[in-house]
């Protein structure tokens, strides 16, 4: 795999739209789940979490489409185009697990394993035939 | 002798719109030869930009073989296809198919990245490239802030950076005035001299024919040597 595309795709993904709309997200959230500290609350939390996460693809998904598109183009192999999104959309997991770390450090695997999960569906529904 | 680079074996494409199975392109044969230049007139919706995905390796034809410097694309995975793009054929789609937040730089740089070119390398090669594309003041500009023709430039710096024996290029010229397109087709041509690539155009408009030594005419499917 190669290394430098995946930092630029990383570098990318920072750079788009959706990443400030996630950025705020977590600091809402960051505040909502210390304040208001309940099992209901984390519950809706991880839920909108992913929501948060779905819009802010859907947000650069001309990007995303444009990136995958060039990156068949130059030849790099599929399951290469597969890493690189999910390095996409990891980069915003990881600014959301932030807030589940400083509040609920128990339920990040939980919020990481059910992101990448969504991550996958994500590809295989809406990019796979970009 | 002429050196071959591309054969294609009655070459066959549907696709399955409302429930019926269309025949976009009929058995079609050719054959290209090294440093030719061929464009291919057509209308739209004839299966142009088809046929060159297919030759790029894009997508897989139904029927047929397409064998491009001696490998039969047919036959090869999804793998084996994309390091042919990283090598052997670079295409440049009509939309030019850059990364329009990354810097004519960087787009330049993807398929060196992806050869595994060394940082020093890449960094000769490129500015090379830019300079005999005549871009290289535009450098460290977003792709977003130029204008078409540029692009156009940038894309086929991208395509050129690794130099490809098959140049592919979809509708070069169509989001061009006659005057910008003209000096891309020059410019095709310079490559086409300087390096020995075959260059293989589509287009729906006619003008681009009296630029190349082999055209081609696919209407409905069929591609017919003019």
């Amino acid at each position: 795999m190669h290394y430098k595309i995946l930092m630029k795709t990383a570098k990318y993904s920072v750079t788009c739209n959706g990443f400030s709309y996630v950025l705020l997200y977590t600091l809402s959230l960051t505040l909502y789940i210390t304040i208001c500290f309940s099992e209901i609350a984390l519950f809706i939390s991880l839920l909108l979490s992913i929501m948060m996460l779905y819009a802010s693809l859907l947000s650069d998904r001309l990007s995303i489409a444009q990136l995958i598109n060039a990156y068949s183009i130059v030849g790099l192999k599929r399951k290469e185009i597969v890493a690189s999104f999910y390095i996409f959309a990891n980069t915003r997991v990881l600014v959301i697990a932030i807030a589940f770390l400083v509040a609920y450090p128990s339920i990040v695997i939980a919020f990481l394993t059910l992101s990448n999960t969504f991550i996958a569906l994500v590809y295989y529904f809406t990019f796979r035939r970009v | 002798m002429k050196d071959v680079v591309v054969i294609v074996k009655n070459l066959w494409k549907y696709y399955n719109y409302m429930g019926h199975r269309i025949a976009i392109l009929r058995g079609i044969n050719a054959t290209l030869y090294r440093a030719d230049i061929a464009c291919i007139y057509g209308p739209s919706g004839a299966g142009k930009t088809t046929f060159l995905k297919i030759l790029a390796g894009l997508e897989r034809p139904d029927l047929g073989e397409i064998i491009v410097e001696g490998y039969n694309l047919t036959l090869l995975d999804d793998d084996a296809l994309a390091t042919i793009r990283a090598s052997i054929v670079s295409y440049i789609p009509q939309d030019y198919g850059l990364i329009e937040d990354f810097t004519v730089y960087e787009n330049v740089e993807l398929p060196l990245l992806v050869a595994g070119v060394s940082e020093e390398e890449r960094r000769v090669t490129i500015l090379e490239t830019l300079k005999y594309m005549g871009i290289a003041e535009k450098m460290h500009t977003k792709v977003r802030y130029l204008s078409g023709g540029e692009k156009q430039r940038v894309a086929i710096a991208r395509a050129l950076v690794v130099t490809p024996s098959l140049l592919l290029a979809d509708e070069p010229t169509a989001n061009l005035d006659w005057e910008n397109a003209k000096k891309v087709l020059e410019l095709f041509i310079k490559i086409n001299r300087d390096f020995k690539t075959t260059v293989v155009m589509v287009s729906h408009d006619a003008r681009i024919l009296e630029f190349a030594n082999r055209k081609f005419a696919l209407y409905d499917g069929v591609l017919k040597e003019v």
